[in-house]
């Protein structure tokens, strides 16, 4: 090929590139939103509290303030409770936490076995046997269930062991906790 | 062809051991990055939701437990026979809290040992209670009960017991029991 024709086609070569350069500013484009099924709701998680009935030894109870326990007493809480455990992949636990936290006279502690039940249990909540239960994620409240707190006072306390005490009981909690 | 073989078969240059310790390099960076992830993601357990209620804000009280005991009928052991039986009658008053049984036991000290039989009850009479023995009835809180305690001096009482004396004593316990 002479340099003449050679000359002449780079520089045809070096014009389509320019060409080709210029055309970017004008390619064809669309576009779409990404999620067009609305919005996204987050779930819930909730515990609402009902109104508790006190027993001892199974008689209801109108004021426990005035209650003395003895060994052998069950003294029990009756507490209707609405759980809420809203969202597709929730999982949780229903538990009475703080039974480590009880403060008080040290022998009536001793001598006090706090136990958690749900009555049932419904479906929805699997004993987990350490006196917690697994509750199933749902799409709405929960109808409520009775939650029973039990304080059994060893009926083997000896002589007069934890006679006259006092064990106060606000470090006890309901809890309703999401765990991965 | 033969220019790219003799190439690859050459050993890597200052180019390429750059690019391994870059490598090398980002994979500490990655091992870095996965070890500082961990952390976060376990302090991230920690962030999930929970709810919680007071069960309640209330004290429990224990109660208190005691018994007062006296003789209603005072038993009278003095110049008792071989054979002969003395009756007395002791009455037992619950203070406190909670519903009660009672126990009863005997203890000797002296040469003398009368055989002793607890009756529930103000006379000596129907089933006895072994001593130890729970008492058959649960008692309300504060209630007050009887026992006959009969005291026996056995018909083959050895003669080394003539002239001599003894303490006897009755012990009463109560017992918080459920009704």
């Amino acid at each position: 090929m002479e340099r003449l024709t050679k000359g002449a086609l780079a520089i045809g070569a070096g014009a389509l590139l320019l060409l080709g350069g210029a055309g970017t500013y004008a390619l064809w484009s669309d576009s779409q939103a990404v999620a067009e099924a609305g919005d996204i709701t987050s779930g819930d998680l909730d515990l609402a509290m009902g109104t508790p009935v006190w027993t001892l030894n199974g008689t209801p109870v109108a004021d426990v303030t005035a209650v003395r326990i003895v060994p052998g007493d069950v003294l029990a809480l009756t507490q209707p409770v609405t759980v809420t455990a809203i969202g597709d992949t929730l999982q949780s636990t229903l538990s009475v936490a703080g039974t480590d936290a009880l403060t008080g006279d040290a022998a009536l502690l001793d001598a006090l076995d706090v136990t958690f039940e749900l009555d049932g249990p419904p479906s929805w909540a699997t004993d987990n046997g350490d006196g917690t239960f697994e509750v199933a994620p749902s799409t709405a409240a929960y109808a409520p269930v009775d939650a029973d707190v039990t304080l059994t006072f060893d009926e083997a306390t000896p002589d007069q062991v934890a006679t006259n005490a006092v064990v106060n009981l606000s470090s006890l909690t309901f809890t309703l906790e999401q765990h991965l | 062809m033969g220019v790219e073989s003799s190439r690859r078969a050459r050993p890597p240059g200052p180019g390429a051991l750059r690019t391994a310790r870059a490598r090398r390099g980002a994979a500490r960076a990655v091992a870095v990055l996965v070890l500082a992830a961990l952390p976060l993601s376990a302090g991230a357990a920690w962030a999930t939701w929970s709810a919680s209620q007071a069960v309640s804000t209330a004290d429990v009280r224990s109660g208190t437990f005691g018994v007062e005991t006296s003789w209603q009928t005072f038993p009278d052991l003095a110049g008792m026979m071989p054979g002969e039986s003395r009756d007395g009658v002791a009455s037992l008053t619950h203070t406190g809290d909670g519903t009660w049984r009672y126990r009863l036991s005997v203890a000797y000290d002296g040469p003398v040992q009368p055989t002793v039989t607890f009756y529930p009850g103000p006379t000596c009479t129907g089933t006895p209670l072994a001593a130890g023995a729970l008492s058959p009835q649960t008692y309300a809180r504060g209630a007050t009960t009887q026992v006959c305690v009969r005291y026996t001096l056995p018909a083959g009482s050895p003669n080394a017991w003539q002239g001599q004396s003894a303490q006897v004593a009755v012990t009463v316990t109560l017992e918080s029991r459920p009704s």
